[in-house]
């Protein structure tokens, strides 16, 4: 096979490097050489054929869902790991206990803006107490500061998923009253 | 009312990670992000799996290995030095956790077995050129299964996967002249069976000839 004058010795390379573990003199440039140069790889891997293991093929994978389902066998095995170490989860559940909550009340409130229809702060009904009691500044405390309230978005979840990631968050602030809406990517906006 | 304020948006969350770089992947994983954690296992999955499969010969396994690796990454996450490669650590958890698995394995049988009849007999349904680049996976899968754990992964490492020497020592937890030997060893096994066993190759170049095409 006839061979262009830049091509490398590759008869002379793998001799030398067949006598020494340290890589000859020009050694890196030949590789990027063989990687670029088809009419050189025959005679290169004739002199030393683990150079053809330089191209070896790439596994056939459809990437999308290798990563997605990769994605999702991690998240259950984070959570496994979690139910089955209970102790070493400790704080990092109490964490994650504590944000759900905060997202509990965020969603809470923007209940009171489709149940309440407004700030009405004094309608009895049970969900405007839930909501108002969030809205208030009280409701910043972590649950264990009202443990009525916490038992109570405990026993009626306002929101399916909430330590789910959430596309949007939108807040809006009034004079006394704060609307925050939850906007999950299930309902397609 | 004021106007409304966008307080948080998971897709700008997303886009903010995915044109972050490995070393900030890693910083974000140190302070427990999970969208950090999602990107690194978007973006590193085809490759990590790549080497798993290398090593271990089969895809399911290498699944396996990569998801308790990005387990490992997570809860190791406080470990991370910032001052070595991420490639280098994550390397290192994927091969070792291989390693391990590979120890584990009961039978090694099937990874020893030839693979030139199979091939053989798909050769019909396949164009040369696609079943010739498997055939080349093939033996190489069938004579690495013969090297030993670190000449095996020095040389997937550095002549494969195309890390530096420096990268591999430090993958391998040794030195670079360690490594060095391992790839001499390694390189002298493989040329010695593939003259024994695929002389037909070895003698025309065939075998990284018709990869190239």
């Amino acid at each position: 096979m006839a061979t262009s004058t830049s091509c490398p010795d590759w008869q002379a390379l793998a001799a030398a490097r067949d006598r020494s573990p340290q890589d000859p003199p020009g050694w890196e440039s030949a590789l990027r050489h063989l990687d670029e140069c088809a009419t050189c790889r025959r005679e290169a891997v004739a002199a030393d054929p683990t150079l053809a293991f330089r191209a070896l093929p790439a596994l056939e994978l459809d990437v999308a869902s290798e990563v997605e389902a990769m994605r999702l066998r991690v998240a259950a095995l984070r959570g496994a790991t979690a139910v089955v170490a209970p102790r070493r989860r400790a704080a990092e559940l109490v964490a994650r206990v504590h944000v759900s909550w905060r997202l509990a009340a965020a969603a809470a409130v923007a209940a009171l803006a489709v149940f309440a229809g407004g700030n009405d702060h004094h309608d009895s009904t049970p969900v405007s107490r839930v909501a108002a009691a969030v809205a208030s500044p009280a409701a910043q405390a972590p649950p264990a500061a009202s443990p009525a309230l916490a038992a109570e978005l405990a026993s009626q979840p306002v929101l399916d998923g909430l330590d789910k990631p959430f596309d949007h968050v939108v807040q809006w602030n009034g004079d006394n009253l704060s609307v925050i809406l939850v906007v999950d990517q299930r309902l397609g906006v | 009312m004021s106007v409304p304020r966008l307080v948080y948006s998971e897709r700008d969350e997303r886009q903010k990670w995915l044109q972050a770089s490995d070393l900030e992947l890693l910083e974000g994983l140190r302070q427990e992000n999970e969208r950090a954690l999602d990107e690194l296992v978007r973006r590193k999955t085809p490759a990590l799996l790549q080497v798993a499969y290398r090593v271990l010969g089969d895809l399911e396994e290498a699944r396996d290995v990569v998801q308790v690796s990005f387990l490992r990454m997570w809860e190791h996450r406080a470990r991370f030095d910032a001052r070595w490669s991420p490639n280098t650590w994550i390397y290192r958890i994927v091969t070792n956790l291989s390693i391990d698995h590979l120890r584990s394995r009961k039978s090694r049988e099937r990874n020893t077995e030839p693979y030139r009849h199979h091939l053989r007999q798909v050769e019909d349904e396949r164009g040369f050129s696609e079943l010739q680049a498997r055939e080349v996976a093939a033996i190489f899968e069938e004579l690495a299964a013969g090297l030993s754990e670190k000449q095996r992964l020095a040389f997937l490492l550095r002549e494969v996967e195309g890390l530096s020497s420096q990268e591999v020592a430090q993958v391998l937890d040794c030195r670079e002249s360690t490594v060095r030997n391992h790839l001499f060893n390694a390189r002298k096994a493989l040329q010695k069976e593939v003259r024994k066993r695929y002389p037909e190759y070895a003698q025309e170049g065939l075998l990284g000839a018709e990869v190239a095409q």
